[in-house]
């Protein structure tokens, strides 16, 4: 399971404070912190809403090489502004990069697929096109289709791509969070290859006792092929549920991180 | 308020829409006005259900029975007072900004400023600012105009629509409020709206203070 550490995003007030006032101790502290707790990428979401474009690709190039600085974890660049992801590839050096995120716009894909390329980076597909989320399993799969071909025709490998089958709030929607399963098993089937992720909160909006829901959905998805989640690994019960989830469907061989994880938590 | 009301009020929050309209049939045939139905019993249990909702005592799916029943209500009393008869607090015209998808927010503000008493025209999602322009010169009589966006990367778009309404010269016909996760109040003032709202309980609040109808 590829765990993506979602905390630095400047989404979140303390962070998009943090990233103007360039603190690299308090940037590089989230990013290890999410190491220890067992991210595998960290994620970089660094556009604050009232900065320019100019500015983002400014903190993206500042961020990158600050984290590098003192850490070997490699980086998911994220943003919705291509140039923004190009200028961190070309900071980033340690290990291979991931860009968040392509979908089926035709201009996402003809200007991030070829970095991509360029990069040899891993790329989030989200399943979804230029006229928004689709309503059903059938249209989210169409967008992956399309994704999943122009990369091959550009030569990138269908294990490069992790395709976000997308989640909506069940509280507007109760067939919400069926919906997104059926998305993860049927790119795992009908996409030789492709690999999955997701992000999971959105599931839970409106409703009490989130981090219930969050925790239940991603054992769920593993058991559907999840192959990565962009979450938060220093919350420690979230990360017990993938662990247990993981050794249960067959994913963890001799049951080794199980154990592992165990012994970590009896410390 | 009569114990009628009170049972009205208690159908809404439950959401049971049959007994609802069970209620507003017998406070018609008692020969109450549609328009005090409308505004004691309907309006103020639903203002009742956002303030619940605000307090955590309720959740959205609650919210969104609470606001079904209520309209079933509604349904029976439109005949009654003719739709432009129904005392409306104004015109709100509301979006998500120019590519931003995010709907459930906006959408949630729309509904409770409808049964808040106000006429909502909602535009959608990815509503780009010449489309807000259009539909205020098509509804002169807009009061409020209601923009979200969920993203950092479209919240410039807010900025971008209230240049754009100045432009116009529409800028002083309307009062602008915004709302999304990553908005602030102090966002909302550095790009000159008049108003920021952090949920759509607090957002129905605002906006009838916006137009000088507070509670």
């Amino acid at each position: 399971m590829l765990i993506i550490g979602e905390k630095i995003n400047a989404s979140r007030k303390p962070v998009a404070e943090a990233l103007g006032r360039r603190d690299t101790a308090f940037i590089t502290g989230l990013a290890k912190q999410q190491v220890e707790a067992g991210a595998d990428y960290i994620d970089l979401n660094v556009a604050t809403g009232s900065g320019s474009a100019e500015e983002e690709v400014l903190i993206m190039e500042w961020a990158v090489e600050t984290l590098q600085a003192s850490l070997e974890t490699p980086l998911t660049l994220d943003s919705s502004n291509p140039k923004v992801i190009a200028a961190g590839l070309r900071k980033h050096k340690n290990g291979v990069p991931m860009i968040n995120s392509v979908s089926a716009e035709p201009e996402k894909m003809e200007s991030l697929l070829p970095l991509a390329k360029e990069f040899d980076a891993l790329i989030v597909a989200l399943a979804m096109g230029k006229e928004g989320i689709p309503a059903d399993d059938e249209g989210r799969l169409q967008a992956c289709r399309q994704v999943h071909t122009r990369a091959q025709a550009l030569g990138i490998q269908p294990g490069k791509l992790y395709y976000d089958p997308l989640v909506l709030s069940i509280a507007t929607d109760t067939r919400q969070g069926e919906l997104s399963l059926k998305t993860i098993s049927r790119i795992k089937a009908e996409l030789p290859g492709a690999m999955t992720t997701m992000g999971l909160s959105n599931v839970s909006f409106g409703l009490p006792e989130r981090s219930l829901l969050n925790r239940v959905f991603l054992a769920m998805a593993i058991t559907f092929g999840l192959d990565s989640a962009i979450i938060d690994p220093t919350d420690r019960e979230l990360m017990q549920i993938l662990t247990a989830a993981q050794a249960l469907i067959g994913k963890d061989p001799y049951c080794k991180n199980y154990i592992k994880a165990y012994r970590k938590s009896r410390k | 308020m009569t114990t009628n009301y009170e049972n009205i009020a208690e159908a809404v929050r439950t959401g049971e829409e049959d007994v609802v309209q069970k209620l507003v049939h017998q406070a018609l045939d008692r020969g109450d006005s549609p328009q005090a139905i409308l505004d004691e019993a309907l309006i103020s249990a639903m203002d009742e259900v956002g303030q619940l909702f605000e307090q955590e005592e309720i959740f959205l799916p609650e919210l969104l029975v609470a606001a079904n029943a209520m309209k079933a209500g509604v349904e029976i009393l439109k005949p009654l007072l003719g739709e432009d008869a129904i005392k409306s607090y104004g015109t709100v015209i509301i979006g998500t900004v120019q590519g931003d998808l995010h709907d459930i927010g906006k959408s949630l503000v729309s509904m409770m400023l409808e049964r808040g008493g106000f006429k909502i025209i909602d535009l959608g999602t990815d509503v780009s600012p010449e489309n807000f322009i259009q539909s205020l010169k098509d509804n002169p009589e807009t009061k409020v105009l209601g923009m979200s966006a969920l993203l950092t990367t479209t919240m410039p778009e807010m900025k971008t629509t209230i240049e754009a309404l100045e432009k116009a010269g529409l800028r002083d016909k309307v009062k602008v409020i915004i709302g999304g996760a990553p908005v602030t109040n102090a966002f909302a003032q550095e790009i000159a709206a008049d108003a920021y709202a952090p949920d759509a309980v607090a957002a129905k609040n605002i906006v009838r203070q916006l137009v000088g109808e507070e509670d």
